[in-house]
Formats: C-alpha cells, structure tokens, sequence
C-alpha cells in the first residue's frame, strides 16, 4: 500500500530501536508523515501534513547517530561524498535524507548530529488536472515552470508529469528523459528507476542538471525534458540549449509564485524570453495541495 | 617379506603425506593473505572509481576465491548494526574455517578491515586507512612467502628422508 510504503522502503535502514517506535505510528499519521527528524540528545520529530509531534521516549545518542548515518548510506558512506558535501543524500527509493554537522577537513562533516529523513511519495494522478494545461493545440507539449515554497510537492508532481506523458494518459505518448541530479524524481537505484516514471523515459541520475540535459538532447532525443530545482546560470544555459533544439522543458524552481520567481535573476531571464509557456503554482491551503496554472 | 614392503611403503607414505600437508598449510597461509590483498583492493578500487554500493562489492567479490566470507560478511549485515560489527562476526565464525592458517597478527590486521567502513570518516580517509591496511598485508603475504618456499622444500625433503629410515629400519 502506496501510504505504507516508506515502512517497507525505510525497515533496511533504519537501528532497531528507531524501527520499533516508528512503525507503530497509525495507518493515518503513517499515509500522510512527510518528514523524520532525528536530532542528537533530543526527542525524534514527526512532521506530517497535519500534525508535528515530539516522541519523548526515543532520544538518540552520537552512536546511534553514527549507525544511522552508516545505515542510510548501506555502509557506503564513500558513493555519497559529493552529496554529503552539499547536505544531503538521496537513498533507494528517492528519500532525500538532510544532514547536519559539524565541518571537518576539506569541508566534509565530521559528526553528523542531524537528520532529516524526507518521505517519498508516489502520488499517481496528481498532474491529471494540469496536463491539458502542458500540450499545445496540435497536441504538442509545452515548456511549463512549477514553482512552490519547499516541501510542497513539485517533485511528485513532476514524476506525475514525467510518467503521464511517458504513458500517454490524458496527452499523446511521448518520449521522455529526466535529468535527475539529487535522483528524488524517478528514485534510481544503480541507475535504475524505481518509482513509476513512465515507460517511455530515460533517466540520468547524479549527474549535474546541466551536463545531464545536454547528453541528454543528444543521446536519447526527448520530446520532454524533466528536471527539478532549477537556480542557477548553468542551469538556464542548459534549458535554452534544450528550447532551442526544439524540446519541451518541465521544470521545478524555488519561488512561492511568480512574482518571487522574477526576483532570481535566472528565472526572471527565462521567463522574459518567453523560454516557460505555464507556470504552475503549488499551494497548500487546509491540509491540501493546490495546483494553479497561469500562462507564464 | 611382503608385509614387509607393503609397510616399508605405508611408512613411507604416511612421513611424506605429513611432511606435505605441513608444507600445504603453509601454502594455503600465504594464498589466503594475497587473495584477501587481491579482493581489499579491489574495493578500494571501487571505492575510488565506480563506487558501487557496500552489497554489490559483496556480489561481485564471493566470485573469486573467498566465497564463503564474502557471503558471510553479507548475511551479516542483515543482522549488524554495522559494518564493522558483521565484519566482525564474520571473521569470529570463520577463524576455525576458512581463516584458519592466518597467524594471530594476521588475522587481527585483518579484523581492522571493520573500522574502514565508519560512516564519519570522509572516503579520502577510508582510502588512506585501507591503504596502510593494504600495505601491512603485502609485507605479512611477502613474508609468509618467503618463509614458505624455505620451509615447504624442507618439510617435503625431511619427508622423504623420514621414510626412507624408516625403510632402512624396518629391514
């Protein structure tokens, strides 16, 4: 079941003591847990989409800390290093796992005292109102911008996108590739997807946006291209050099709305050359996520 | 007269069998320490190149020759906490067994393959730590080499000898 998932996905991972009382949380805090915070010497955080609550009697100690930091990575802390540097790194499944630290030599972290564990979700469904929005007359599709504060959801309305294009639902079958640098849009695993992105899609996982897009125009000629969190000036280099060659951009970008998206630099400049011909605004209002789409 | 011969050969057998399976322990010593040189730094050279994950080093290392402690390390980590703790446990199971002919200073060298693993330590100094670890080991295999081909010769020649007196005795 798509709301217990995480359970499944996370029980490898995660020390025995965190296991038991996490997974004694109820089917409805279970469906809707966005985030697990684990802080040293203090009570682990549970934040849902409607709740955020302490568990007074789990407190984790620095070696727990350490196993928990060993686990997430399967012992292989070395195929995360240009991650960790960042803050983050993404395990099987597409859960983005925050790490806070104290720095240690050649800035990578010394001692991890924090985590923050994102909880990944299928949301099968969720672009269905917005797809009609992202084709043109003739059926072709279009490049669209999605913009919400963190933690809303733009990722798992990409995937849907990604997949619902890839899959023909609702629009023509398309051929789609996903430059998936933090590898939390199609979830891959040594290269391979592991959430449902289609069958018609290529995935380029861990490479950098920029470098991804371009092979990616000229290896496996996309009709659309997916790629999350766009900002800075490679990136928008990558996304003219993708318009220009006539292939339709899906992106995702920090900003709560458009007026916050013009205050990027980068982003104002894609928008003002028309590059972006939707804009979606992911809102969330009384426990629910809302999608608005303007013309950009 | 018979009988005689016949236990002439027996005796002489049984010296040289022995002889040999103390030569062959000291061979297996020094192919269990260059085989396990071999598969720690083809981690490390994983570990530096195409990083594969800790499960898949495991899977592609139980194909040479130290199948049963690679497999061993892996069913480990099912029940460990980590890496060093499976390692460990592994290694503890296996001492009577498969690493049996490793001396006492080798098998500790050995055991400290589990502290390279830690997950606060940056790959730069896993790296640098299996590599000292990788250094120790090629002396400690050179060595057991060395002392091999002088002893095993020895062993095998007192062999024949013991049975040729044993021969002369005996008649």
């Amino acid at each position: 079941m798509e709301a217990e998932r995480w359970k499944r996905d996370l029980s490898a991972y995660l020390p025995e003591k965190l296991k038991k009382s996490l997974f004694t949380l109820d089917e409805k805090r279970s469906a809707t847990l966005e985030e697990i915070r684990v802080r040293v010497h203090r009570p682990v955080q549970l934040i849902g989409s409607d709740y955020d609550e302490l568990l007074w009697q789990e407190s984790i100690d620095e070696r727990l800390c350490a196993v928990l930091l060993e686990g997430l990575s399967e012992h292989s802390i070395y195929a995360y290093e240009r991650e960790r540097s960042q803050g983050y790194f993404t395990i099987r499944g597409g859960y983005r796992v925050g790490i806070c630290g104290r720095m240690g030599g050649e800035g990578s972290m010394a001692e991890v005292s924090g985590f923050n564990i994102r909880i990944a979700r299928e949301w099968k469904g969720c672009a269905d109102n917005v797809m009609p929005h992202l084709v043109d007359g003739a059926g072709a599709p279009v490049s669209a911008l999605l913009l919400s504060a963190p933690g809303v959801g733009k990722t798992t309305m990409l995937r849907d996108i990604a997949r619902q294009f890839s899959d023909g639902k609702r629009v023509r079958a398309r051929k789609v590739a996903i430059a998936d640098e933090r590898g939390e849009i199609a979830g891959c695993y040594l290269g391979t997807p592991l959430l449902d992105v289609g069958q018609r899609t290529d995935v380029m996982d861990g490479y950098p946006k920029a470098q991804a897009v371009s092979m990616l125009i000229r290896s496996m000629s996309p009709a659309v291209i997916i790629t999350d969190e766009i900002g800075g000036s490679e990136d928008a280099l990558a996304l003219r050099d993708a318009s220009q060659s006539g292939v339709a951009v899906v992106a995702s970008a920090h900003a709560g709305d458009r007026a916050s998206a013009t205050a990027r630099p980068e982003l104002r400049a894609l928008l003002e050359e028309g590059l972006f011909r939707q804009i979606i605004e992911l809102y969330r209002a009384e426990n629910r996520v809302y999608a608005r789409v303007i013309p950009a | 007269m018979m009988a005689r011969m016949l236990l002439i050969l027996a005796c002489g057998l049984l010296c040289f069998a022995s002889a040999n399976a103390m030569a062959g322990e000291l061979e297996r010593r020094v192919a269990l320490l260059y085989a396990l040189h071999r598969d720690i730094a083809a981690m490390r050279g994983w570990m530096a190149g195409s990083l594969p994950p800790m499960r898949l080093m495991l899977l592609r290392l139980r194909e040479g020759s130290l199948q049963a402690l690679w497999d061993g390390v892996n069913a480990e980590l099912t029940r460990a906490e980590s890496f060093d703790q499976a390692w460990k446990n592994c290694l503890g199971t296996l001492r009577r067994d498969a690493l049996q002919p490793l001396s006492e200073e080798e098998y500790r060298l050995v055991l400290e393959l589990g502290d390279a693993f830690c997950a606060t330590q940056d790959t730069k100094a896993q790296l640098r730590f299996i590599d000292g670890l990788l250094q120790r080991l090629q002396l400690f295999a050179e060595e057991a080499r060395a002392q091999t081909q002088k002893r095993a010769r020895l062993y095998r020649s007192l062999g024949v000898l013991g049975g040729l007196a044993l021969a002369v005795v005996i008649c």
